[in-house]
């Protein structure tokens, strides 16, 4: 058998066809002429190409280019914290994470949305609807708790990722929040102190330009510049963490107690001016009384009642009208204009003296001296007092009250805003005004911000307050002694705090219906009230407590606020350390030191110890 | 074309026979020609030399960038985790919280009375100086 191939039997078709060697030739040159036109299109593309990108455009790839190589981060600026005057940080900004979506990748957004739904305690709807929008970037949470995002991340969902953002906290929870104020979720101040030192806290943001390889390093020697971002400035406060978390402790105590709507207690010291605490509780609807976020020491006007009598009277003093020994009779009940003011309780005509008729809170009596005044020289050192107008305190909201001008007095307008109605001020304004008895009759100017610090630590302080004189030292200091005689012998004697002279004044006002009037007898809704100062002959902190609404059993200031105004000045003396009339004595004597902090009492303690312990030679 | 001739390693041998020498055209190899090449491998040897330094210092810079950029992340991260600290910090010396601690989880109860610590002590010798300025301006933070 041979071995060679059969030729017949593997050719196919056209095996046997001859073909022309020319035509062949044709062929193969129609090939060659196709494939060299080929190639000279595909060069002419690419040079068409490279010329549009060289020569043409260049500029458009370039910037594309730079895109994907050069990345310009921007470098936020952290929001300056607000601390106490002790450093204690009040509110502050950390990063948080924030849970994003892009719902492009998201795979199954019904099941997503169920999954996320129990985690972020959400509305599983409202998820669903961010994950099928039909942008690439959707918030499902921000601010999260740390764990929360972990716990999510864990799931390993698509299209889901976390992204850190900073959130403002404050340690405190709800305390001071009043004063303090609140950001928006973008940490943009919209109340309080937050608000009006937003431009100071923000800070300017900075920005970052650096050259990045596919994996995100960055590229040695490529561009690489940072404006570095200007962080917010720190504020620091007035305030005393310890006074304002105890004002609130016990003011809430002391409402509560007194079956009050809510309540004020705002603590300055006199000669700065100087907000040490200011809080605010309201009763709930479900009637439990918690701190509240308004700062009502500025934003709420009350009329004050009987506090400000101490003002009439120095008026009446200032003017040479009388003098604190001046005896006068007073009746019960005395007829002014088409209105009849009485005393509570009524009474038979008494001998009275200026001392008496402030120490009894005798309307009749108060009223008798400020008709002696005249309605003029009441007006004017009410304003001198910073009534009816806004206090240099620069809180957003604040009220000026309301003191109308003499123009618009009717008849019985002076005796009854020398007893403190008809006439609204502001918690701080009344605070602000017995400062200035306190102060030597020099009204110093309200003020929550001791300074502030720089980026770099440095502290600025702020420009002090015009302060006002209001009165004559002398005057002011028989204001004060008769003050005292409120809280020893008069209507005051529940505001005493033991071992210091203090001087006060009580205040129980009608609180006017909103339909108008003060409702009749029985049916009056009151605001109590308390101011005073300690130590009497050398004044170092001036508290108001205001207890709204307190229940008709116990509606007196006596009953309802000055409670509260002992047991806070007892804490308050110790945390300020204010020396008590005994610790006083011989304060002067060389070797008695006033310790300055608890570590540093230790530091005496232990110093007497190593003392008392040391052998004495002879 | 010129046909150069090797030198030829002659079995011992083959001593007393003519020695051929390699004699090129131009003669034999001269000063400069010979400067040339080492002046050559010289530059071929510094050339690769400088190749490699340029390649560690490419290197060196590779890695400091690194270094640099893990740096920088770090301090970020040291700056935020500071912040959240002091948060913490200032949480947990929070009066509300050691209220709540105290009365919650510790069972702590009000005294009936509270005895307040003296401020100033009585007959003390301690030569300490009085405090200058104001007591309250405490902590820094």
């Amino acid at each position: 058998m041979s071995r060679r191939p059969d030729v017949t039997a593997a050719a196919g078709r056209g095996a046997n066809r001859e073909v022309p060697l020319r035509t062949a030739h044709l062929g193969f040159r129609r090939r060659l002429v196709f494939a060299g036109t080929l190639l000279v299109l595909a060069a002419g593309f690419l040079g068409w190409r490279l010329a549009a990108i060289q020569i043409v455009e260049p500029d458009r790839y370039l910037a594309r280019g730079e895109s994907q190589r050069i990345r310009s981060v921007a470098l936020t600026a952290v929001r300056g914290a607000i601390v106490d005057r002790n450093g204690v940080d009040l509110a502050l900004s950390i990063p948080l994470p924030s849970l994003v979506a892009n719902p492009r990748l998201v795979t199954d957004p019904v099941l997503t949305a169920r999954r996320l739904a129990t985690l972020l305690d959400a509305d599983m709807e409202f998820l669903e609807g961010r994950l099928t929008g039909d942008g690439q970037f959707a918030y499902l949470g921000r601010h999260l708790d740390p764990e929360v995002a972990a716990e999510v991340m864990a799931l390993d969902l698509d299209g889901i990722r976390i992204d850190e953002e900073r959130a403002r906290v404050r340690p405190g929870e709800r305390s001071a929040l009043g004063v303090l104020g609140r950001t928006d979720i973008d940490s943009r101040g919209i109340s309080g102190l937050e608000l009006v030192y937003d431009g100071l806290l923000s800070g300017v943001d900075g920005r970052k330009v650096v050259e990045r390889d596919l994996k995100g390093a960055s590229i040695p020697g490529g561009q690489y510049s940072v404006d570095p971002p200007s962080h917010g400035w720190t504020l620091v406060t007035t305030i005393d963490r310890a006074l304002q978390f105890e004002a609130e402790r016990l003011l809430t105590e002391g409402v509560d107690r007194a079956e009050g709507r809510g309540g004020i207690l705002v603590a300055m010291d006199p000669g700065t001016g100087e907000v040490l605490a200011s809080a605010t509780v309201v009763r709930g609807d479900d009637g439990e009384v918690r701190t509240s976020g308004e700062h009502r020491a500025v934003t709420w006007t009350y009329e004050p009642g009987s506090i400000i009598k101490p003002l009439t009277f120095s008026a009446v003093l200032d003017a040479a009208v009388a003098s604190p020994d001046t005896v006068r009779e007073v009746p019960g009940l005395i007829e002014v204009h088409d209105a009849t003011f009485r005393d509570a309780p009524l009474h038979d005509p008494l001998d009275l003296s200026v001392a008496d008729v402030l120490c009894r809170s005798s309307n009749v009596g108060t009223i008798m001296w400020a008709t002696d005044l005249g309605p003029e020289a009441l007006h004017a050192k009410f304003r001198e007092f910073g009534l009816g107008r806004v206090s240099a305190v620069d809180f957003p909201g604040e009220s000026g009250g309301s003191l109308l001008s003499l123009a618009k007095w009717s008849g019985t307008s002076l005796p009854t805003i020398a007893i403190g109605q008809g006439i609204s001020a502001t918690p701080m304004q009344m605070v602000t005004a017995y400062a200035a008895l306190a102060n030597d009759g020099i009204r110093p100017a309200p003020t929550l911000v001791l300074g502030t610090r720089d980026d770099g630590g440095m502290f600025q302080p702020r420009r002090s307050g015009r302060t006002t004189k209001v009165l004559p030292s002398t005057v002011a200091a028989e204001v004060v002694a008769m003050m005292e005689g409120v809280v020893e012998s008069g209507t005051g004697t529940r505001a005493a705090v033991p071992g210091y002279r203090v001087a006060g004044k009580t205040g129980t006002a009608w609180k006017a219906r909103p339909e108008g009037g003060y409702g009749s007898e029985g049916d009056r809704d009151y605001v109590a009230s308390f101011v005073g100062f300690l130590p009497a002959d050398d004044p170092r902190l001036v508290v108001l407590v205001v207890v709204d609404e307190p229940s008709r059993v116990r509606y007196s200031g006596g009953r309802a606020a000055a409670p509260i105004f002992s047991v806070f000045s007892q804490f308050a003396v110790r945390r300020l350390r204010i020396p008590s009339e005994a610790e006083r004595v011989g304060l002067e004597q060389a070797g008695r030191v006033r310790a300055r902090t608890p570590a540093h009492q230790q530091v005496l303690d232990d110093a007497a110890l190593e003392t008392a312990a040391t052998p004495t030679g002879g | 074309m010129t046909a150069v001739l090797r030198p030829v390693r002659t079995p011992r041998s083959a001593v007393g026979r003519p020695v051929e020498r390699a004699v090129s055209r131009t003669g034999g190899r001269t000063a400069p020609a010979a400067g040339i090449g080492t002046a050559g491998l010289l530059a071929v040897t510094a050339f690769f030399v400088g190749l490699m330094v340029l390649a560690n210092f490419h290197v060196v810079v590779i890695g400091d960038q690194f270094e640099f950029d893990r740096l920088e992340r770090r301090l970020e991260t040291g700056l935020e985790q500071a912040q959240v600290l002091r948060y913490e910090v200032a949480r947990l010396e929070s009066p509300d919280r050691i209220l709540l601690v105290a009365e919650g989880r510790l069972g702590m109860k009000w005294p009936p009375k509270r005895f307040q610590l003296a401020t100033v002590r009585f007959g003390d010798e301690v030569g300490l100086a009085a405090p200058v300025g104001d007591p309250f301006a405490g902590g820094n933070r």
